[in-house]
């Protein structure tokens, strides 16, 4: 018997994720906010220009998930964070709950540690919207 | 209480005032969600707000505001915000060890003079304000006065 | 004119699908041992090389990584698929059914076609990633989720989100593929 629950973010809380993505969005320098899934799938996302969602939603996923391996590897338990310092901005990537990633793209203008703030203080609401909505 | 107290202490009020927003009951994580959001926003703008002002003050050299070393906030005129950021973390590592065993209490202010500058440290909410000037700058007659 | 660097696995992965899409299976340089392979051999490469030993590596983006692979194999077996079939779905499928069942992927049937609710489910019977594989706790046939993504993706030209539902593997006798339309 197959106990995989069908996640469907987008008919529930989804104005509200779109809200939380479009305020990471209004932070300086910040040009794309998406959550993915387990699968690489973008399910939501916001972004100032044209991005191929299917390939960044799998490369977030391999990179939070290559990442985190390597923290295991060296005792340091479960990843909060993936910081990638890229010549043209950053990319973090934050685990939200169930496998869902949520990934922000900057220039190189931002404000590290603003956009690191935003992301710590953003996880826990997300953390509740999505258990809310995991359970119903 | 002179005007740069008097904004801080505007900060630390808007940041105790997110950090009630966080503890809402969160029978309703939407609504909740919105005032966390609209709360952190708040209190960020405030934050860029005093960074800008506080740069501006004739004898300060620059302001910038950190959360766990790495830049948040900094006015126009900031040099090397990764060395300040590196030395916010140290400092506040260290002072809260040698406060620990002295029995001081949370940090609330650190300062470090050098021959030629100095800055200053000042715990807000959870976030580092640093600010740097000449040695010779008296820093509270410097930010006693309203930009 | 622009130069476009192509890495080895690139040249590679273009023969494999030129390939494929010409519909000739035999192949040079098994002149003794023919084109066909045993199904293990391919389960090893498929759980083993795609699965594990990935999973040792990228725990958590393993997944991703396979179901993004097989999308790309789904997007190329589209592509051949819907050529000269003007948008016709029927053909279409019955294309993909023959093109799988030559590659010995599946048995593919079409379980569930709702348009208008944008959901479509396929059965992929015999699939050849976990036939003769029993008891695991989840479905593991991303590969075969992101090549019915891909394939579907291609013929509707829309974002999809393909999702395996029931698993040979975990024991439900065929694997079934959930497409939901975005």
């Amino acid at each position: 018997m197959s106990n995989i629950h069908l996640i469907n973010t987008r008919k529930s809380n989804s104005g509200e994720i779109d809200s939380i993505l479009r305020n990471l969005m209004s932070t300086q320098g910040v040009t794309a906010a998406a959550i993915v899934d387990s699968d690489g799938f973008v399910t939501h996302i916001q972004r100032d220009s044209e991005i191929n969602t299917d390939a960044i939603g799998a490369s977030v996923q391999v990179v939070f998930g290559a990442a985190a391996r390597s923290a295991q590897h060296v005792g340091h338990h479960s990843t909060n964070m993936v910081i990638c310092e890229n010549t043209e901005g950053y990319i973090l990537s934050t685990p939200i709950e169930a496998g869902f990633i949520l990934a922000v793209v900057t220039q190189r203008d931002a404000l590290l540690g603003r956009v690191r703030f935003e992301l710590k203080e953003t996880i826990p609401v997300l953390k509740k919207l999505f258990n809310n909505f995991l359970s119903n | 209480m002179h005007w740069f107290e008097s904004q801080l202490a505007e900060l630390n009020q808007l940041a105790e005032d997110y950090l009630q927003s966080q503890q809402l009951p969160g029978a309703n994580i939407v609504n909740a969600s919105e005032t966390i959001r609209n709360k952190r926003k708040q209190f960020m703008e405030a934050v860029q707000n005093l960074v800008d002002k506080v740069g501006k003050i004739k004898g300060i050299s620059a302001c910038a505001a950190y959360h766990d070393g790495l830049i948040l906030a900094q006015s126009q005129n900031m040099p090397a915000i990764d060395a300040f950021g590196a030395t916010v973390q140290d400092s506040v590592r260290a002072a809260q060890q040698g406060a620990a065993m002295l029995g001081l209490g949370d940090i609330e202010q650190i300062v470090i003079v050098g021959a030629t500058n100095k800055v200053a440290m000042l715990n807000v909410g959870p976030l580092v304000l640093c600010i740097s000037s000449p040695k010779q700058i008296n820093l509270a007659a410097a930010l006693s006065q309203a930009v | 004119m622009a130069n476009i660097h192509k890495s080895d696995y690139q040249i590679a992965q273009q023969q494999i699908l030129d390939g494929i899409i010409s519909g000739e299976f035999d192949i040079e340089n098994r002149k003794d041992l023919g084109p066909l392979i045993p199904i293990r051999l391919f389960q090893a490469l498929r759980m083993v090389a795609l699965g594990s030993n990935v999973e040792d590596i990228l725990g958590q983006g393993a997944p991703s990584l396979v179901y993004h692979s097989g999308q790309s194999l789904g997007l190329a077996m589209g592509q051949l698929a819907a050529a000269n079939i003007d948008k016709d779905l029927e053909t279409y499928v019955g294309k993909i059914k023959l093109l799988c069942r030559q590659l010995s992927i599946g048995l593919v049937v079409p379980d569930k076609v709702d348009l208008d609710a944008g959901i479509l489910e396929l059965r992929v019977d015999e699939c050849v990633s976990c036939a003769g594989i029993h008891n695991v706790s989840a479905p593991i046939c991303h590969f075969e989720a992101g090549m019915v993504g891909g394939i579907v993706k291609t013929f509707f030209n829309r974002n999809v989100k393909a999702t395996e539902t029931k698993c040979n593997a975990l024991g439900d006798k065929t694997c079934l593929i959930r497409v939901d339309l975005l």
